[in-house]
This record gives C-alpha cells, sequence and structure tokens, in this order.
C-alpha cells in the first residue's frame, strides 16, 4: 500500500491556493472549479471542493497537496481535509478589505490542525497593498496565542513555494 | 558607551556610538565621514568611539565573534556579500543611502531596548540558556532568508543558542546575533519563567473557537498543557527536500 503525506493550502478566494499547489505539483493541480457566482471577487471560476496536487518522493510515497476550498460556507471539508495533515499554509490576500480578518477565519478554523502540527501564513500581494503590513499579521497572531512564520510571498514563483514548505518542514523537525 | 542610566540626547536625538574592526583604512575612513555626511539625515546621532560602543562594525579582516561571546551588541559586518551570512551586513563599496538605512534600523534597535531599560552589555547569553520565542519577529529583524529560518526554528519550543547553532547550521556569531537582537526587542523570554499567553504551533491551542462559535476563548488559567507534535515518520522530511530540491543548501 502506498504510503501518503499530505500538506495543506488555505485561504481565502483568489489568494493562490490552486497556484501555490501549481507551482511545486509534478502534475497538473487537480481542480474542482465552477463559475464563480460571488460578485465581490471578480475571479471567472472557483473552487468548491479542492485542488490536489503531488509530488513521488525517492521511495514511492506520495506527498499530496490539497488546497482548501476558499469559502467558509465549505469549512466542513476544512476538518475532513486537516486529518493527518503534516502542516498548513495560509495564504492571505492583502488586496482584501480586511485580511487581518481573512486570517482570523483560517486561525480559528484550523485550530486544531495548527496547534499539532506545522504552520506558516503567507501574506500576498503586498507590492500593491502593503497595509496591513507583516508585522500588524504578527500581532494578530500573538493575540490568538498563534506563534508561527508569517512572511510576504509571491506563489506564482516557485522558489518561493519551496520556501513556504521549507518552514513547514523545518517545525516539524522539533 | 551610552547606557539605560545614562541616556545621552543631542536635541531630540540619541546619542550613540559606533567602533570599526578590521576594515582596510580607507574604508575605515570612508565609513566615518559617511555618518558624519549622513549625521542631518540618521534617527539618531552616531558618533566613533575606540573600544566599546553601542554597535561595532567590523570588517571581513575582523571576527564577527566577540572577545566575550556573550555580550549583546550589535554587530555590522562590511564586506564582500555572502548569501549564507545572517546577521547585519553591508556590502562594498559602501552607499550612503544603505548606510543611512542600516544605521536607522540599529539605531532603533539600540534605542528601542533603551526604553525597556536594557543596557546594550546586559544581554549575556549562555550556550546552554533556552529561551522562548514570544512572537514572530518584526521584519527588521528578518533581513535575510537565515534570519528567518532561525526564527522558524525558534517557534516550536523552547531553545538554546547551542541547539539553534546545531540545528540551522549556520555560524555561531550569527546565531548569537540573532538572539541578542531578539533580546534587545524583549522578543525572547527565558525558558525558566511561567509559559506566555502565546503558544507556539505544535503546540497547545489557546483559541478553542470554531467559525460556528468564534468567541469560545478558553480563560487563560484552563489553558490545556502543550499538546505533542504529531510524530513525523523517520527520514521523511529528507525525502521531502530532496524531492523539492532543498538538500544542497545543507540541511540538517
Amino acid at each position: 500500500m502506498t504510503v501518503e503525506h499530505k500538506i495543506l493550502f488555505t485561504g481565502t478566494m483568489g489568494a493562490g491556493k490552486t497556484t501555490a499547489i501549481g507551482a511545486v505539483s509534478e502534475i497538473p493541480p487537480v481542480s474542482t472549479d465552477v463559475r464563480n457566482s460571488d460578485t465581490s471577487v471578480a475571479k471567472a471560476t472557483t473552487t468548491v471542493g479542492l485542488d490536489y496536487g503531488e509530488l513521488t518522493l525517492d521511495n514511492g510515497e506520495k506527498l499530496r497537496l490539497y488546497g482548501t476550498p476558499g469559502q467558509m460556507r465549505f469549512d466542513f471539508m476544512w476538518r475532513i481535509l486537516g486529518r493527518g495533515a503534516l502542516g498548513l499554509v495560509i495564504l492571505v490576500d492583502n488586496s482584501r478589505p480586511d485580511p487581518l480578518a481573512d486570517l482570523d477565519v483560517y486561525l480559528d478554523g484550523f485550530a486544531e490542525l495548527i496547534a499539532k502540527t506545522a504552520c506558516v501564513v503567507a501574506v500576498g500581494r503586498m507590492e500593491a497593498h502593503p497595509k496591513p503590513d507583516i508585522d500588524a499579521f504578527a500581532q494578530r497572531m500573538e493575540a490568538r496565542g498563534v506563534l508561527c512564520p508569517v512572511l510576504p510571498a509571491n506563489v506564482t514563483d516557485a522558489r518561493q513555494v519551496v520556501e513556504l514548505l521549507e518552514l513547514l518542514l523545518l517545525q516539524l523537525e522539533t | 558607551m551610552t547606557t539605560a542610566a545614562n541616556p545621552a540626547t543631542k536635541g531630540q536625538r540619541a546619542l550613540l556610538s559606533f567602533s570599526v574592526e578590521g576594515l582596510p583604512p580607507r574604508e575605515e575612513l570612508l565609513l566615518k565621514s559617511l555618518v558624519r555626511l549622513l549625521d542631518h539625515r540618521t534617527h539618531q546621532h552616531w558618533a566613533w568611539k575606540a573600544g566599546q560602543a553601542d554597535l561595532r562594525v567590523v570588517g571581513g579582516q575582523a571576527s564577527t565573534a566577540t572577545d566575550d561571546p556573550a555580550a549583546a551588541v550589535p554587530v555590522l559586518a562590511i564586506g564582500q556579500p555572502d548569501p549564507q551570512r545572517g546577521g547585519h551586513f553591508l556590502p562594498l563599496p559602501l552607499h550612503a543611502d544603505e548606510l543611512e538605512h542600516t544605521l536607522n534600523r540599529l539605531g532603533a534597535l539600540v534605542v528601542h531596548a533603551r526604553g525597556l531599560g536594557l543596557a546594550a552589555s546586559d544581554g549575556h547569553i549562555a550556550e546552554n540558556e533556552e529561551f522562548r520565542l514570544l512572537r514572530w519577529p518584526p521584519a527588521a529583524l528578518l533581513e535575510t532568508p537565515a534570519r528567518v529560518r532561525l526564527a522558524t526554528l525558534m517557534t516550536g519550543r523552547p531553545t538554546s543558542l547551542l541547539l539553534l547553532r546545531q540545528r540551522s547550521g549556520l555560524a555561531p556569531q550569527d546565531c548569537l546575533d540573532f538572539l541578542a537582537d531578539l533580546r534587545r526587542a524583549e522578543l525572547l523570554e527565558s525558558a525558566r519563567q511561567p509559559a506566555p499567553p502565546a503558544i507556539a504551533v505544535g503546540a497547545a491551542p489557546i483559541m478553542l473557537s470554531t467559525p460556528s462559535a468564534p468567541d469560545s476563548v478558553l480563560p487563560v488559567d484552563s489553558r490545556p498543557q502543550a499538546l505533542a507534535r504529531d510524530t513525523v515518520q523517520p527520514g521523511l522530511l529528507a525525502r521531502i527536500r530532496s524531492r523539492l530540491g532543498l538538500l544542497a543548501t545543507g540541511h540538517k
């Protein structure tokens, strides 16, 4: 039986979960996108189920990369996907109206997973939307009792996605 | 050296000192001249001083290690770029704008420490003394990828200088400088003290709220003890790193 491991990518709609998975997956990401009916987000399609990518390790085991559905109405899937995950990457879109509140949603929704494994918060689109800055996110996390890396990231750059995963692995070494 | 007990100021600016070691005479002269020229722009007033100062500027000919390795004076290295180098660094040739930015950043750190009543020489860090990182550090302290790695290694559990060196593979002085900077910024707490409100990822959850019950926060006194992080299969992290092309960078 093939041993499977998984890492989750979560975040708001349009934060780049599909893009991040596609940046490192060895297969084209499998997405369950449908036409977006949420007029508050300028996006043609959105993920209602999940995104999936994978990497084959040198012993044949699979590292599965799952992107959760971004919208909170699918939060029941967050817990299902979170079971047994090695860690979580939270992608925050800083161009949204209240990115700190967005972060809260995922810190709450994945609280159990975050407490048991590793987590990295990656804030996107900071060049055009520098506020709130990284320190504001760190303070918010501190107020909510979470200590994990938070840094700006452009997930269209595969190297930056790899760096995010490396920060997850570093935490798992402890 | 000015201290918290002697908060020297020039006008509204703090008076800070810097020493220079191991720079070629020409570069040392240029540095001192640039610092004087930038005086109307830097947030603090910087003056050169022989011997112990608020900031050590070291060139490639000097070790970044101090005679007293536990002394927590910030070190600014000047020389050839080294991507693996952590800490505060300026490449040669010196550029006024980079120097101004760096002095302002380091000056803010020193002044912040003063505001907390910490003298620069008050930061002795023993090899085996364990610290807990209180929160993710501000960007000014994470200017290199090496420092992001160091901070990440400190998120999970209390860490000593020795452990940090072993786990990061970075130079001892880089680890010491980072710990010293964190301490100056009051982001470190001795692990002998009671657990802080903030917890690390992989430790106990404080917030047990869910999206359906966002306000269900446990009182501090009833917080559960730290949970053991899920055990990772031996060799798995190395295999993932290998697959991601990360092993060439010397990860342990």
